[in-house]
């Protein structure tokens, strides 16, 4: 907090006058003489190690003014340039002209896999060079460079959702782990939180309902670098529990780019320029893509396509104060996953359709203030994105047998169920318009106290999830599935959520004898702001406090032969607030029949049903937070890198589907007394007895119920490139240890019918029903780059060292059971054996709990590039080239496996 | 080039002559000693008389029927063989298992088979048949008719149809001379599958059946009585299923209807309250109970024992199973309910149309063999189908005698159209 202060104070002093000598001059390439721009200038009054510092503009020209007489130091910084630096002095205005030297360009620069960032926090780092190698067709593809991470066939028929440091469960109970990992494009997060397109009455797996980010949906060919944290992020970013993903796209001038990629499941195309419009100062990109895949070569009726594209304006301005720099973006992706039903299984008139389509605009300012001062940096970025998605069903419904329809609307109604008819036609709609509304402003601080040098920022974000669509639309007379219990709810009725967040921030670096340490400490504080009274959340701040330290050793030993290392570690808590589906779930409907009396007589028939509605809100719902630590030890030796990380998260109350049950009392009538065959009207229902019944219904309903127990050893290797070989060797790999259970007691209860009703008791279960699964693989990447061929090639052998899964033991006994009252009792000795509620208890075979492991398998994949002049580029891919899946016996039993190839070939062209 | 081109055919010639070898099946012969024939476990003696073996290869279909006792030199080919047994026996049958007085001596018809039987020509063919006796005629209630497969709609404009469930039935008639009481008889079905093996651990076929469905007609014993002859319908739903097309089955005169009291909202029913409904002891959905359309499942008629009440049963017959899955691992054991083989009054295997028949799922001396819809060879089945039992011969009063001996292969027929259309 007194840091804070300081730099607030420093800011407000820092505000010098302009007289006295000015230094102008050029920077330009030694060799073309073409200016260069964006080249950093630093001029050191003698004596004074804080420099001024400069950018060079389009014609490379840069100017320090109010300088007084004496000496100074001029250093010359830019990519791929040796330093130039020189010290002059400087009596009235000077005018330099700086030619600089090209560095040599090494083979060494070009990577070609994930490089392990050397920031404060694990995270790996992805740029074009190693994405032009990969031939990705959807981001999905990039994970496989991260350590843990590994190259499987695409599956573009279903959402792909991330999962990271994790050895995976696809349950929907885990769900969290996608959900919770945050996805940024040029600063501004792609939510889904506003997502409720999901068709009435399925749980089709296409749905991503409160399942996070389709990493289908973003497309690679416009992104300049990814930065994938695994570890913990800085607390500029929120409502995440697992990682973030920072795509940062390409803002620079760039030759016209096709690049045509087909592969054994689908086709992409992608186009894409950069053009600078004045200078480098103004540039605008423009670019975007179609891709069309199938999830199964042989069945042509499922298929995903996509299509974005890109407008992008960068502009800078350099004046002698501040860079200013401005950008505006429109994007637009569309996707179309359509499901033609089985032609064969169709009927006429059968009909679906389902779009989606994604406008989003978004608009960022940067200050990056030159003079000395306490505020560094001002950025504010705002966005608008808003989704259409729709999707038509038709469908001719035969019914096949037949069925009472309930149609009671309100809580209590007692009404006569009309019977479906046994054909009909079918007509729904779900529109859905879930808009995402940012606005993010941080200031960047620095200074110095005493040995400390501090950069910090503050600042704040805002978001805002709504969904403006008409929802679930039909009739429900005539549903899509007899069995639909739903009922129709206009998507727009259902409140916006929004959060506001606030951030503060500090990296400290100071040093002490040769150690040198960099603090990162930051904390979030999240408020939920538009949520009713009701629920728990409301009012409530979360906090979440962020901890990273670097601790740079002395180097030991000199110049080439030097060794480098350094420790890290890290703790932080992660945020993620509920969905609006979480928050706001349909109200559920329980159609209770109270009297049944349907002989083949339509005029005497009754079917008398009573309906119960109750909103199935939890309101003690809360954010789902994970806690992580990790230490990381890195070494550094003549351009190798090694680094090894050791993390823990741990998880709580992430989100799932939890059961419930509700005692619902219903009248029973008791038509016994009444004789068919003398009737000649419906039972009348105020003269027929009846008894009061309790059915024990049972329903799902969001809560903080899983555990995600997160546990590993990531660690990266890279050499320098071997000049003999002209070969890298890359080796990553990683071990996971993850315990997926419930973390709150679960109710079940039986689907069986004994002696002629269905079972009425519900057990409550106070044991981990869950496993804990482990994966340990390495990738060796051994890759070539033979610059006079403008050939670049790499071997991966991919192993999977082990994967096993174990479940989480228990007895298998009830801790109560519930009655048909809605009472809870213990669960005793006695009741193993009572015939009702021996059904509850649940058995396990000898061996149940053992450990299944998988052992080792290994597959090489390869890749290569190939550069025909400066025009185009042909790349190509094999996956699995070779394979090795040793048989092996499980229990013993036999157990073979088989990998087949998959491959892929692409081509760019560049103007 | 030339002498690959010479090694290449070389190759060639050399597996043709292990294709060859390999062709030709070589001939077992079936020494007498190498098939035991077991008596039932009450009989206190069995002298095999006569009969004949029929070997069927399961590869290629060819039957091989060989005579009791086998000559010397009586062979098959190598291969993988149902064994069946058909012929007669002296018996005597031990009705006290104590007083030789009361025993009988009975000459019976004998029947067993054994699937899968595996025929190698290195002297290790050895194989145990179970025999049990063939009904000359039987003297109780039979299961005349099942119709699982369901109906479907008539075709729409594209030529598709689509299939209704409801007017599923059974009918049980009463195939003796003597007028029977249906109260207390139970219907069921299996609750394993003919068309997948597992070896259920601890295995009790030979003494009981496992169910997944108990529906009992109720009544005081007297109740519901049935002429000679005469059958009763249980059926799903007891409606006119002809409301919705033509082609369905009009059910509304139906004795029983299996009602399960479904309360989950998803899948409501309905109930005709002209007829009574099944007793249901037991079944393994809390919802609507269907037949089995894929017709991978046994059913059977059970006589349930005078006195034992619904919750005596329900307590004192259930059966904890598991059995080892594919991976080796033996998987989560799972209670059931049995019946005793000896409360079964009559029992049908059926076989799915897309199915092997892998296993018997109730004892052989129950049904000997299977019966289906649809067919077999092209897997394919046309809907609105049924099997029905043959009439074995018709007595002088007009009484058709339904014929029952146990081998329902020979005892149904096949892909019938159904008496209740």
């Amino acid at each position: 907090m007194r840091t804070l202060l300081h730099i607030l104070l420093l800011l407000s002093v820092a505000l010098p006058s302009a007289v006295g000598a000015v230094l102008r001059g050029t920077v330009a390439d030694i060799a073309t003489g073409k200016p260069q721009d964006y080249a950093l200038v630093q001029l050191f009054a003698a004596g004074d190690s804080t420099p001024r510092g400069a950018v060079t503009d389009s014609r490379g020209a840069f100017v320090f003014s109010g300088l007084q007489p004496g000496a100074y130091r001029v250093k010359v910084l830019f990519v791929g340039y040796e330093a130039w630096e020189r010290t002059l002095h400087i009596a009235g205005d000077t005018t330099l002209r700086i030619g600089l030297v090209t560095r040599p360009l090494t083979t060494q620069e070009v990577v070609v896999t994930a490089q392990e960032s050397r920031g404060a926090t694990s995270a790996s780092r992805i740029d074009r060079q190693a994405m032009e190698h990969l031939q990705p067709s959807s981001f999905a593809d990039l994970l496989s460079l991260l350590p843990g991470g590994m190259a499987s066939t695409p599956q573009l028929g279903t959402p792909n959702l991330i999962r990271l440091r994790e050895a995976g469960n696809s349950s929907d109970d885990y769900d969290i782990s996608s959900l919770g990992t945050a996805f940024t494009v040029d600063g501004v997060p792609l939510s889904t939180d506003a997502n409720l397109q999901a068709v009435p009455g399925s749980s089709s797996d296409n749905s991503l309902v409160s399942r996070g980010l389709d990493m289908r949906a973003i497309p690679t060919d416009n992104i300049e670098s990814v930065e994938i944290v695994r570890g913990i992020p800085s607390v500029e970013y929120g409502d995440l529990t697992s990682g973030l993903v920072n795509i940062r796209r390409r803002a620079t001038a760039t030759p016209f780019e096709a690049r045509v990629k087909a592969d054994e499941y689908g086709k992409l195309v992608s186009l894409g320029k950069g053009i600078a419009l004045r200078g480098e100062d103004k540039v605008l990109n423009i670019d975007g893509d179609y891709l069309t895949a199938r999830n199964d070569p042989r069945n042509t009726l499922a298929n995903y396509r996509r299509i974005t594209g890109s407008l992008r304006y960068n502009s800078r301005e350099t004046t002698e104060r501040a860079v200013r720099r401005w950008r505006l973006s429109l994007d637009y992706s569309a996707s179309i996953d359509s499901e033609k039903t089985d032609a064969d299984a169709s009927m006429a008139g059968d009909r679906f359709k389902s779009s989606y389509n994604r406008v989003a605009l978004a608009s960022a300012w940067n200050w990056t203030f030159l003079r000395g001062g306490a505020v560094k940096s001002l950025d504010v970025t705002a966005s608008l994105a808003q989704e259409f998605s729709r999707m038509e069903q038709t469908k001719q419904v035969y019914l096949n047998r037949a069925v009472p329809l309930p149609v009671g609307m309100t809580n209590g109604q007692e009404y006569d169920a009309e019977l479906l008819p046994y054909k009909y036609t079918a007509d729904v709609a779900v529109d859905g318009k879930p808009m995402n509304a940012f606005i993010k402003a941080v200031l960047g601080l620095g200074g110095t106290t005493g040995g400390l040098k501090h950069s910090g920022k503050v600042g704040l974000d805002w978001k805002y999830d709504k969904n403006w669509g008409a929802g679930q639309i039909y009739d429900i007379t005539r549903p899509l599935n007899p069995t639909n219990t739903n009922r129709p709810r206009p998507f727009y009725d259902i409140p916006a959520g929004t959060e506001l967040s606030l951030f503060a921030e500090d990296a400290l670096r100071f040093e002490a004898g040769r150690h040198r340490f960099v603090v990162t400490a930051g904390l979030r504080a999240m408020m939920p702001l538009n949520i009713a009274r009701d629920y728990q959340m409301h009012g409530k701040v979360y906090l979440d406090p962020r901890l990273n330290v670097q601790w740079r050793l002395p180097s030991v030993g000199e110049g080439a032969a030097r060794w480098d290392f350094e420790v890290a570690a890290g703790i932080g808590q992660h945020t993620k607030t509920p969905t609006l589906d979480q928050l706001y779930p349909d109200p559920l409907y329980a159609d209770l029949v109270q009297l049944n009396y349907y002989p083949t007589n339509p005029d005497l028939r009754r079917i008398n049903v009573l309906t119960y509605v109750w909103d199935n809100i939890n309101f003690d719902l809360r954010p789902a937070r994970n806690l992580k630590w990790e230490v990381r030890f890195g070494a550094s030796h003549r351009g190798a890198n090694f680094s090894v990380t050791y993390f823990q998260e741990r998880m709580r109350d992430g989100f799932r589907t939890m059961t419930y049950y509700k005692a619902l009392p219903y009248k029973k009538y008791d038509a016994s007394s009444l004789d068919p065959s003398t009737l000649t009207a419906p039972p009348d229902l105020s003269t027929l007895p009846y008894t009061w019944d309790t059915l024990l219904n049972t329903y799902g309903r969001w809560a903080n119920g899983t555990r995600i127990d997160k546990q590993g050893v990531e660690f990266q290797f890279s050499t320098s490139r071997i000049e003999s070989i002209r070969t890298r060797i890359t080796v990553n790999g990683a071990w996971f240890r993850t315990t997926y259970s419930n973390s709150a007691p679960i109710y079940r209860s039986s689907t069986i019918n004994l002696g002629g009703d269905p079972l009425k008791y519900v057990g409550l279960y106070d044991w981990e029903d869950g496993s804990v699964r482990q994966q340990f693989n390495t990738n060796v990447t051994f890759d070539t780059h033979i610059e006079r061929l403008g050939l670049t090639f790499s071997t991966t052998f991919q192993c999977l060292w082990f994967t096993s899964s174990a479940p989480l033991w228990n007895d298998g006994v009830p801790v109560a059971w519930v009655d048909a009252a809605g009472n809870e009792h213990p669960f005793t000795e006695a009741d193993k054996t009572d015939t009702q509620l021996q059904w509850l208890v649940q058995k396990y075979a000898d061996g149940y709990f053992d450990r299944s492991t998988v052992p080792f398998s290994m597959d090489v994949n390869l890749k290569a590039t190939k550069h025909f002049g400066r025009w185009a580029r042909l790349a190509m891919y094999v996956n699995r080239l070779f394979s090795a899946y040793p048989d092996y016996y499980r229990n013993g039993v036999l157990v073979r496996r088989s990998a087949s190839p998959y491959f892929g070939m692409e081509l760019t062209f560049t103007f | 080039m030339k002498q690959l081109k010479r090694f290449a055919l070389l190759c060639a010639a050399a597996l043709t002559v292990v294709a060859c070898s390999d062709n030709t099946p070589k001939q077992v012969s079936l020494g007498t000693e190498t098939i035991e024939l077991t008596a039932p476990a009450n009989f206190s003696s069995m002298t095999v008389t006569g009969g004949r073996y029929t070997f069927t290869n399961v590869t290629t279909g060819v039957e091989t029927v060989l005579e009791y006792p086998l000559s010397a030199g009586a062979s098959v080919a190598e291969g993988l063989y149902n064994v069946k047994f058909e012929g007669e026996a002296d018996c005597v049958v031990d009705l006290t298992k104590a007083d030789a007085e009361t025993s009988t001596t009975l000459t019976v018809k004998m029947q067993g088979v054994q699937n899968n039987v595996v025929v190698k020509a290195d002297g290790s063919f050895r194989l145990t048949l179970a025999l049990s006796v063939v009904p000359e005629s039987s003297n109780d209630f039979v299961i005349s008719e099942i119709y699982y497969v369901g109906s479907a709609y008539a075709a729409d404009a594209s030529g598709k149809q689509k299939q209704y469930n409801g007017d599923a039935y059974i009918k049980i008639t009463n195939n003796s001379d003597t007028v029977l009481y249906a109260d207390g008889l139970a219907f069921v079905e299996s609750e394993f599958t003919t068309s997948t093996k597992n070896d259920y651990t601890p295995m009790v076929r030979d003494s009981a059946i496992t169910v997944d469905a108990l529906f009992v007609i109720p009544g005081t014993g007297k109740q519901y009585p049935v002429q000679p002859g005469e059958s009763i319908v249980l059926c799903d739903n007891a409606q006119n299923h002809k409301e919705a097309d033509a082609s369905f089955m009009d059910l509304s005169g139906a004795d029983f209807e299996w009602f399960t009291n479904s309360t989950n909202a998803n899948y409501p029913d309905i109930d005709n309250p002209a007829v009574p409904n099944l007793e249901v002891y037991y079944c393994y959905t809390a919802t609507i109970f269907v037949l089995n359309k894929q017709g991978t499942k046994a059913y059977a008629l059970v006589r349930m024992p005078q006195g034992l009440t619904k919750e005596q049963y329900l307590n004192e017959y259930t059966y904890t199973a598991y059995y080892t899955n594919v991976l080796g691992k033996p998987t989560t054991p799972k209670t059931y309910y049995k019946i005793p083989n000896e409360w079964v009054v009559d029992a049908v295997e059926m076989r799915g149309y897309k199915y092997e028949f892998a296993w018997p799922v109730f004892d052989p001396s129950l049904d000997i063999s299977y019966t289906y819809c649809g067919d077999l060879t092209s897997g394919t089945i046309e809907y609105g189908m049924a099997v029905r039992r043959k009439v074995a011969s018709t007595t002088a009063d007009g009484r058709q005698v339904l014929q029952d001996t146990n081998n329902s292969a020979e005892d149904f027929e096949r892909n019938v159209v159904p008496s209740m259309r």
